[in-house]
C-alpha cells in the first residue's frame, strides 16, 4: 500500500534549525536545577555573597565613610572597583569566590544535568529527534554555561553597573567600559571550562557521589599537589597545576591586571593549559556521546 | 514511506551487533522480534538514525536514516523506563516537541493532541516518578507520535503492560497502522504482538533469520521437528504403530494422548494418514503443540539442533 494511498499526510509545520534545539536543552537544564529545593541552600550562598559585595559599594559610595574605613572595606572584600596596576581587582575576586560556590553547585548537580542522560539511558530521546551528538554536546555545555553565567558573570555587571549607578556622574561606566568586557571575557573562559570539565565527568561518572568526589579532590588536590612540588623546587610554574590558579591568571590575563610580573609571564602558560585540557575533554565527551553502550 | 536496510552492517570494535541485513519495511505493523542481545535495538537505532552502519545504508524513502532530514520522517520510542522523574507528562511531551523543531504555539497545541490520542489527557499533569508502567509507555508513544511522522519505531511498547493497557496501545498501534503508516515494533516476547504485527522480521545472532507473516514462516518450518499432540481411544496401540516411522523421533505416552516428536513434521502427516487409515484406529484429536510464535522464534533463534 503506498503512503498516498492511504491517505496519510503527515506533520506540515515549520521546524526551527536544530540548533535552536538545544535551547531547549538549556530550559530543561535550568528547570531541573532551580526546581530542587537542596540545590538552592547553595545558590543562596551565592546570592549571600553577591548581597555583601552589593552592600560593601553601597557603603563605600552612598555612607560617606572616612577613607581609612573605606579602604578597610576594600581590603576585607579584596574589591576595587576601578582597579590600578597592582591593587587587587574586585570584580576577578569576586567572580573568583563565586566560581567556588558554582564549583560546589556543579559538583551536586553534574549527575542531574548530564549523568542521568547516560545512567538510565535516555540519550536515545535527544538523539532520535533532529539534533545529533553536536547540539546535545552544545546544549548541555550552554546549560551549564548558564548556570555559571547566572552566579558569576551575570552579578559582577550588576556590581558594575550598581557602582555606576551610585556615582554622581556617569563617568564610572564611560571610563572604565573596559571592565564590563573584561567581566564578559572572564566569565566566558569559566563558562568555558567549568562546562567543559563537568559535562566530561558527568557523562563519564554518572552518579552523583563519583562525580562529587573526583569534582572536588581535582581542584583540591591539584592546588595541594602544586604547592608541594613548588616548595621542593622554588619553582613557580608548579602553580600552573592548580586549576583555580590557571583560571586566575587567566581571568587577569582577561582584565590586563596583574599584581606581579611573574603573574603575567606564566598566564599564557596557563591559558595554553586549560585550552589543552578542555580540548582533550572534548574529545572524550564526543566520544562518550553515543546512542549505544558497548558492554564487554 | 519504506524504510530499507540494504546490506546492513555494524560493528562495535569487534563486536558485531547487526550481520549484513538487508530488508524493505513498508506501511502496516511489522514485528521485530529476538532475543535479549541478537541485535533488535541496534537495529532499532540504526533505524533510526542514532547509529550509522559500518557497512551498507539504512533509508528512509531516499534518504540516509542518519540525515537530519529523514529524522523528521520517524518517532521514535526507546526501550527504557526511567526518564525525567521530575517533569510531568505534558512538561516532557512539550521538551521533546521542542527539540524536534515545533515552534511554541506548535509543540503546546500538538503535545494536547498527543496526550489526548495516548490517552494520557487527564493524567498529564501527573509526575512521572509517580507513573505507572502503562502511564510511561503512553507517554514514550505520545513523544514518538509529537510530529506525526510516517514511521514509528517502537523499542518494547508492550513490555510491562497490564492487559487492559495492552488493549488500548494495541488499538492505537492498529489505528496508526491503518492511517497508512509505517511502524516497526521490537519485542522479545512474539506473543505480545503477533495478533498485532502483519508481518514479523526475527533476528537472532545480528542476522535476519526469517521475514514474512507467522503463517509463512510456519510453512517455512515444514520439514523443522514438531511435537505433536494425539488424542486416541486406543494410544498404546497407535504409538506401537508409530514408533517403527522413520520420521518419529520419540513419542511420549500419556494417560489420554500420545505425544510424538517428529524430525519432519510434511513426511510425518503424510504416513500417519497412512498408518491410521490401513490399521483402523481411532484419532480424537490431533494439534502441533509447538507451532505458535514463541516455538518459531525459539526454533528459529535456536537454530537447528
Amino acid at each position: 500500500m503506498g503512503i498516498n494511498n492511504a491517505h496519510y499526510y503527515g506533520w506540515q509545520g515549520k521546524l526551527h534549525s536544530p540548533w535552536i534545539s538545544t535551547l531547549s536543552i538549556v530550559r530543561v537544564a535550568l528547570l531541573q536545577v532551580f526546581r530542587r529545593k537542596s540545590y538552592w541552600v547553595v545558590i543562596g550562598l551565592g546570592v549571600f555573597q553577591f548581597l555583601s559585595f552589593w552592600i560593601v559599594i553601597y557603603a563605600i559610595t552612598q555612607a560617606r565613610l572616612p577613607a581609612n574605613a573605606q579602604r578597610d572595606l576594600y581590603e576585607v572584600f579584596g574589591f576595587s572597583p576601578s582597579p590600578e596596576p597592582g591593587e587587587e581587582n574586585g570584580y576577578i575576586a569576586f567572580m573568583q569566590q563565586q566560581s567556588v560556590v558554582v564549583m560546589i553547585l556543579l559538583a551536586f548537580s553534574g549527575s542531574l544535568l548530564v549523568g542521568s542522560d547516560f545512567r538510565m539511558k535516555s540519550l536515545p530521546f535527544y538523539l532520535s529527534r533532529r539534533i545529533d551528538r553536536r547540539h546535545y554536546i552544545v546544549g548541555k555545555l550552554l546549560a551549564v554555561s548558564a548556570i555559571v553565567s547566572l552566579l558569576t558573570t551575570v552579578p559582577a555587571l550588576l556590581l558594575f553597573l550598581e557602582y555606576g549607578m551610585f556615582t554622581p556622574s556617569v563617568g564610572y561606566w564611560r571610563e572604565n567600559w573596559g571592565i564590563a568586557v573584561s567581566v564578559l571575557a572572564y566569565g566566558a573562559v569559566l563558562c568555558a571550562v567549568l562546562s567543559i570539565l563537568i559535562v566530561t565527568l558527568s557523562a563519564y561518572l554518572q552518579r552523583v557521589a563519583p562525580i562529587a568526589i573526583t569534582w572536588s579532590s581535582l581542584f583540591v588536590l591539584l592546588i595541594r599537589l602544586a604547592s608541594y612540588l613548588q616548595d621542593a623546587t622554588d619553582n613557580n610554574y608548579w602553580y600552573l597545576l592548580d586549576p583555580w590558579r590557571d583560571m586566575r591568571l587567566v581571568g587577569k590575563l582577561c582584565f590586563g591586571v596583574f599584581l606581579e610580573q611573574e603573574e603575567h609571564d606564566i598566564a599564557a602558560w596557563a591559558a595554553v593549559i586549560l585550552a589543552g585540557v578542555c580540548a582533550v575533554c572534548l574529545v572524550l565527551l564526543v566520544r562518550r556521546v553515543r546512542a549505544v553502550d558497548i558492554v564487554e | 514511506m519504506f524504510l530499507t536496510f540494504d546490506h546492513v552492517t555494524k560493528f562495535y570494535g569487534p563486536v558485531i551487533g547487526v550481520n549484513n541485513v538487508s530488508c524493505r519495511i513498508g506501511p502496516g505493523i511489522t514485528g521485530l522480534f529476538g532475543a535479549n542481545g541478537a541485535g533488535k535495538s541496534t537495529l532499532m537505532k540504526l533505524a533510526s538514525g542514532q547509529l550509522r552502519p559500518s557497512q551498507g545504508t539504512v533509508a528512509v524513502g531516499d534518504r540516509r536514516a542518519w540525515s537530519t532530514e529523514a529524522k523528521r520522517h520517524f518517532g521514535y520510542s526507546p526501550d527504557i523506563n526511567s526518564f525525567y522523574e521530575e517533569m510531568t507528562g505534558r512538561e516532557f511531551i512539550y521538551v521533546m516537541a521542542r527539540l524536534y523543531g515545533l515552534a511554541k504555539a506548535d509543540a503546546r497545541a500538538r503535545t494536547e493532541e498527543v496526550l489526548r490520542e495516548v490517552g494520557m489527557i487527564d493524567r498529564a499533569g501527573r509526575r512521572l516518578a509517580g507513573c505507572s508502567h502503562g502511564m510511561r509507555q503512553r507517554v514514550k508513544l505520545g513523544q514518538a507520535l509529537i510530529n506525526d511522522p510516517p514511521i514509528l519505531l517502537l523499542d518494547e511498547p508492550l513490555s510491562g503492560i497490564d492487559p487492559g493497557g495492552r488493549r488500548e496501545i494495541s488499538r492505537l498501534l492498529l489505528e496508526q497502522g491503518e492511517k497508512g503508516k509505517t511502524i516497526l515494533i521490537s519485542s522479545h516476547i512474539l506473543v505480545e504482538t503477533e495478533n498485532l504485527a502483519d508481518s514479523v522480521l526475527i533476528i537472532a545472532r545480528g542476522r535476519i533469520v526469517a521475514s514474512g507473516t507467522l503463517v509463512e514462516i510456519r510453512a517455512l518450518l515444514e520439514d523443522r521437528p514438531l511435537t505433536v499432540e494425539i488424542v486416541s481411544d486406543d494410544a498404546r496401540q497407535l504409538a506401537a504403530l508409530l514408533v517403527a516411522e522413520p520420521d518419529v523421533r520419540g513419542i511420549e505416552l500419556r494417560p489420554d494422548s500420545l505425544l510424538i516428536r517428529t524430525r519432519n513434521p510434511g513426511r510425518f502427516f503424510s504416513r500417519f494418514n497412512d498408518v491410521v487409515a490401513s490399521n483402523q484406529v481411532s484419532v480424537v484429536k490431533l494439534q502441533t503443540l509447538d507451532g505458535g510464535a514463541d516455538a518459531v522464534f525459539n526454533y528459529l533463534q535456536q537454530g537447528p539442533r
